[in-house]
């Protein structure tokens, strides 16, 4: 016999009703369907299905890089520009016989290196005071002029360094007015240096502001009132909570320093040519397939190896047991 | 006594510097594009609105202005929605490979953007959507993805997971946990880097100057390609004019979130 | 009755016939084109003639050669039709995509107007063939800075090289200005001479750490009072009158790059046929006599009037015995080294 129904228990009417929200009817709906599009035992791929959009934007992109890579194995030959059908090492040979790759590489690798340090030098007393200051109106102000430099362009704010750094620029109509010797800051690697680091130091306190945000500003305030002076808090409280931030930006910013190609060309005056400059005349201009897909594919698998390796420096390093990036 | 007030004093030296060296160039060109000479300099001469009155009459700059706007507009969509739901897998989940990962995203800003632009010539015409503005934005969405990406996992790798553990122990399931906790706790880094992504998709030529034909030009590649001529202030107002729309933009996100509120993450 | 029906069949038969001979108009027709005062020249005189003449507008994409080249290139590849269907260009760029075979050839049966130029109208490398037609040429000269010559304008090439110019003076950022100006300055011979030639690029124009750059940056750096002199094309000094710069040509003699025109194999059949009419109107008189009258070039039209003043100029050629003193760029020796010459010019100066 089945076991009896309990005794109904009288219970009093509910003192508020509850009515069943449209908006969770309709996550039941949408719950549902997930549960048979992907049903709990597919969960572990569910990670992956997640990531696929971005992999597969990023794969129309590698797609470029087989492609140009693939022209790189083959020869050019000079009467018609065309690429011969035999496979062959001789651009990768050209490549290292040339020193002058060595020494664009090169210089765009140091040159990205200081304004990388740059920009954290510049970014982080900025960022410190977005995030730090009580006055609201002033904070938005701070956020404003992090997207103003964007606003007017790559090619025209370039131009508009030319006006303030040459000959009869600002500066040097200001040292002129002091009686100084003019100085020469554009059409060469200062004025890349100048224009990459105010390029770049939007994104260095973007990246900065969610670091410091995240050191509670009592743990300084408490590092103060144990006697501690501004400087000495600032280099072993606030330096060392924030350094996730900073070696994360530095990567980014030295990525993208590295792979400019509009400001070297502008304000470089061709003295400052970067990598990427040579590539743009040896591939597109020149139309050196060979070679220039071969320069291609050594500076992708360079600047590949280089962060990599800033990558697990980042890992290992004192920070470096943050799980996020 | 200035010694309590130094290290604001300091600060606050340092950061109008910086400010300046930020807003130079822009304030330079605002200036210029009311010039009345036909040189950009400073101080200009005389004041006049004449480029903009120029402006006016050049038709084929509206129309890639609309282009830009279609093309942005797209690549932000395309990049925010990738971009987040790789920045909260990649910061939530123990995944294998994750360094390699999180470097394979990284491609689009190592991978010189001649390769890209050529790459991204045969694929779409291959597909044949050479002439789709659409296209040109899912281009310039691959392109700056790690912006997107960036921002999003800034707010990401300070999520509390234990936020997550309590939503589901109170019965809701996946799909709505990441609607209601998840996806408005890294709202603002989702907000900061739509906005970054509309502004630099706004910006991005190189690729664009590979995947345009006369009918889908863009502002950018447009502005380059007049400014290989002679420097009159005309590019000069056309900057100011894109710095208008863009504030715009950036007023929009004011007021739907407030700026701080792109800065703001969320505190467990 | 009869008769009339059948002279009104008649006459419309006769007024259909040229419309059946040609092909529908395009809604419009897309011609590369250049930036700068060319560029503006070639839309006010060229391309209005066509508008007005044939109803069909045009639209100029501005983007560089080597940009629509493999633009062009990949869509001929995947068997698509290019994005433009007429362009100009100069001839480092043409005789690089006629080798490439990019081009369409321009046949003087569709476009007569080929056979009422000169001679040199014709790309040297194809004799048998019309890949792209030659039609104006601009020539390089010194351009200079008044105040740095009180003495009046330089008469040589040698003020190229003249040390006290050191960081004032402009030169080219592909190897091929630089070999043409040394091997004029010096006499010497390309190919033969290289060796000499980048003995002197090393030892004379390296240490005079020159800015490097094209016409965008001539005209900046002489506007902006960053150069004194370069080695380009007068075009570029065209309204710097005021900023007191000039244009002179040196005793060593001139050398100059042909503008050309030329059309992407793979257009659909009708683009074709207005592209080649496009081509044929721009080479004839009236186009070509508005065209070089204003930017002040000479062209390859024995009918065409040189501009005002230019008969008194000693470095505007217009008889064939002042064109043969303008060095033609050696496109063929040039060709087969372009791209190690590049990588050597980027060695010495980079």
């Amino acid at each position: 016999m089945p076991p009896s129904r309990p005794a109904e228990i009288a219970l009093p009417p509910p003192a508020v009703r509850f009515p069943y929200a449209p908006h969770w009817r309709a996550f039941d709906l949408v719950n549902a369907a997930a549960e048979r599009l992907l049903p709990a035992r597919l969960a572990p791929a569910v990670p992956l299905v997640l990531l696929l959009p971005a992999l597969l934007l990023v794969t129309l992109l590698t797609v470029g890089l087989l492609l140009v890579a693939e022209q790189s194995f083959h020869s050019v030959d000079p009467a018609t520009f065309l690429l011969h059908r035999d496979y062959t090492w001789r651009n990768y040979r050209v490549l290292l016989a040339r020193p002058q790759y060595l020494e664009f590489g090169g210089r765009a690798l140091l040159a990205a290196v200081v304004v990388a340090g740059l920009c954290l030098l510049l970014g982080f007393p900025y960022a410190f005071l977005l995030v730090r200051t009580r006055s609201a109106a002033l904070r938005k102000a701070l956020i404003c002029c992090i997207f103003v430099p964007f606003l007017i362009g790559p090619v025209v704010r370039a131009f508009a360094w030319i006006v303030v750094l040459g000959r009869t620029g600002l500066v040097n109509a200001a040292l002129r007015a002091l009686g100084l010797a003019p100085v020469e800051l554009v059409y060469n690697l200062t004025g890349v240096l100048i224009g990459l680091t105010q390029l770049l130091l939007p994104i260095t306190i973007l990246i900065l502001v969610p670091a410091i945000t995240a050191i509670r500003r009592e743990v300084e305030d408490a590092a103060a009132s144990l006697g501690a002076h501004w400087l000495r808090v600032a280099w072993t409280v606030t330096l060392p909570l924030a350094a996730p931030g900073l070696g994360n930006g530095f990567v980014i910013v030295w990525t993208l320093a590295f792979s400019d190609m509009a400001i070297p060309a502008i304000l470089g005056g061709g003295r400052a040519d970067f990598i990427t400059n040579i590539i743009q005349r040896t591939y597109v201009e020149a139309g050196d397939r060979g070679v220039g897909g071969a320069l291609c594919v050594a500076t992708t698998l360079v600047t590949l190896a280089i962060i990599g390796a800033l990558f697990l420096a980042r890992r290992l390093g004192p920070a470096g047991r943050r799980s996020g990036p | 006594m200035i010694d309590r007030h130094l290290p604001r004093l300091l600060l606050l030296g340092a950061v109008a510097l910086v400010t300046l060296y930020l807003v130079l160039p822009s304030v330079l060109m605002a200036a210029s594009s009311f010039s009345s000479g036909s040189l950009i300099g400073f101080p200009p001469e005389g004041f006049s609105l004449r480029w903009y009155v120029h402006l006016l009459g050049q038709r084929r700059l509206g129309a890639a202005f609309v282009n830009t706007l279609c093309v942005a507009s797209v690549a932000t969509v395309a990049s925010t929605v990738a971009g987040t739901l790789a920045a909260l897998v990649l910061a939530r989940h123990r995944m294998p490979f994750r360094a390699p990962l999180e470097l394979y995203l990284l491609l689009p800003l190592i991978i010189p953007v001649a390769v890209e632009a050529v790459g991204l010539l045969n694929i779409f015409g291959l597909a044949g959507l050479l002439g789709a503005r659409w296209a040109i934005g899912v281009a310039v969405a691959a392109v700056n993805l790690p912006f997107g990406i960036g921002t999003v996992s800034a707010a990401a790798s300070r999520l509390d997971p234990a936020l997550d553990d309590a939503a589901a122990s109170c019965g809701a399931a996946p799909v709505e946990r990441f609607c209601t906790v998840t996806l408005p706790a890294v709202m603002p880094g989702v907000l900061a880097g739509a906005l970054l992504m509309f502004i630099t998709s706004f910006n991005e030529f190189v690729i664009c100057s590979f995947l345009v034909d006369v009918r889908t030009m863009t502002l950018a590649v447009e502005l380059y390609n007049e400014g290989r001529g002679a420097q009159s202030p005309a590019i000069a107002a056309v900057a100011v004019l894109y710095t208008l729309v863009s504030l715009a933009v950036i007023y929009l996100a004011d007021r739907l979130v407030g700026l701080e509120g792109l800065m703001r993450t969320a505190r467990g | 009755m009869g008769r009339w029906r059948g002279l009104a069949a008649a006459l419309l038969l006769l007024a259909a016939v040229p419309a059946l001979a040609e092909p529908a108009k395009p809604d419009q027709l897309v011609v590369r084109g250049f930036t700068g005062p060319w560029g503006d020249a070639f839309e006010a005189t060229i391309v209005q003639m066509f508008t007005d003449r044939y109803g069909i507008p045009v639209v100029i994409d501005r983007r560089l050669d080597p940009t629509i080249e493999l633009i062009v290139e990949a869509a001929q590849a995947q068997g698509r039709p290019p994005p433009i269907d007429v362009s100009i260009s100069l001839e480092n760029s043409t005789f690089r995509e006629a080798a490439r075979g990019v081009m369409l050839d321009l046949t003087p049966a569709d476009i007569p107007n080929l056979t009422a130029l000169l001679p040199i109208s014709h790309p040297p490398s194809h004799p048998d063939s019309w890949p792209y037609v030659n039609f104006a040429v601009d020539i390089m000269t010194l351009v200079y800075r008044k105040s740095a010559f009180p003495g009046g304008p330089p008469d040589s090439l040698d003020v190229l090289f003249d040390p006290r110019f050191k960081g004032r003076v402009l030169y080219g950022t592909t190897s091929l200005t630089t070999i043409m100006l040394v091997s004029l300055a010096r006499g010497w011979q390309i190919p033969d001479d290289m060796d000499r030639i980048w003995a002197f690029i090393a030892d004379r124009v390296k240490p005079l750490d020159p800015i490097l750059g094209s016409d965008p940056e001539v005209v900046n750096g002489l506007e902006r009072d960053e150069i004194d002199l370069a080695f380009t094309f007068p075009a570029n000094a065209l309204g710097l009158d005021a900023v007191g710069i000039g244009w002179t040509s040196p005793k060593e003699g001139m050398f100059g790059l042909n503008e050309g025109l030329w059309i992407p194999r793979g257009l659909p059949e009708g683009e074709t046929y207005w592209a080649r009419k496009f081509i044929d109107l721009a080479l004839s008189r009236p186009a070509l006599q508005a065209y070089c009258t204003r930017l002040i070039v000479p062209c390859f039209r024995p009918d065409v009037a040189p501009p005002p003043g230019a008969d008194k100029d000693p470095y505007f050629p217009i008889t064939p015995e002042q064109f043969a003193r303008v060095r033609e760029t050696p496109f063929a020796a040039y060709e087969a080294h372009q791209l190690d010459w590049d990588a050597r010019y980027d060695a010495i100066m980079k």
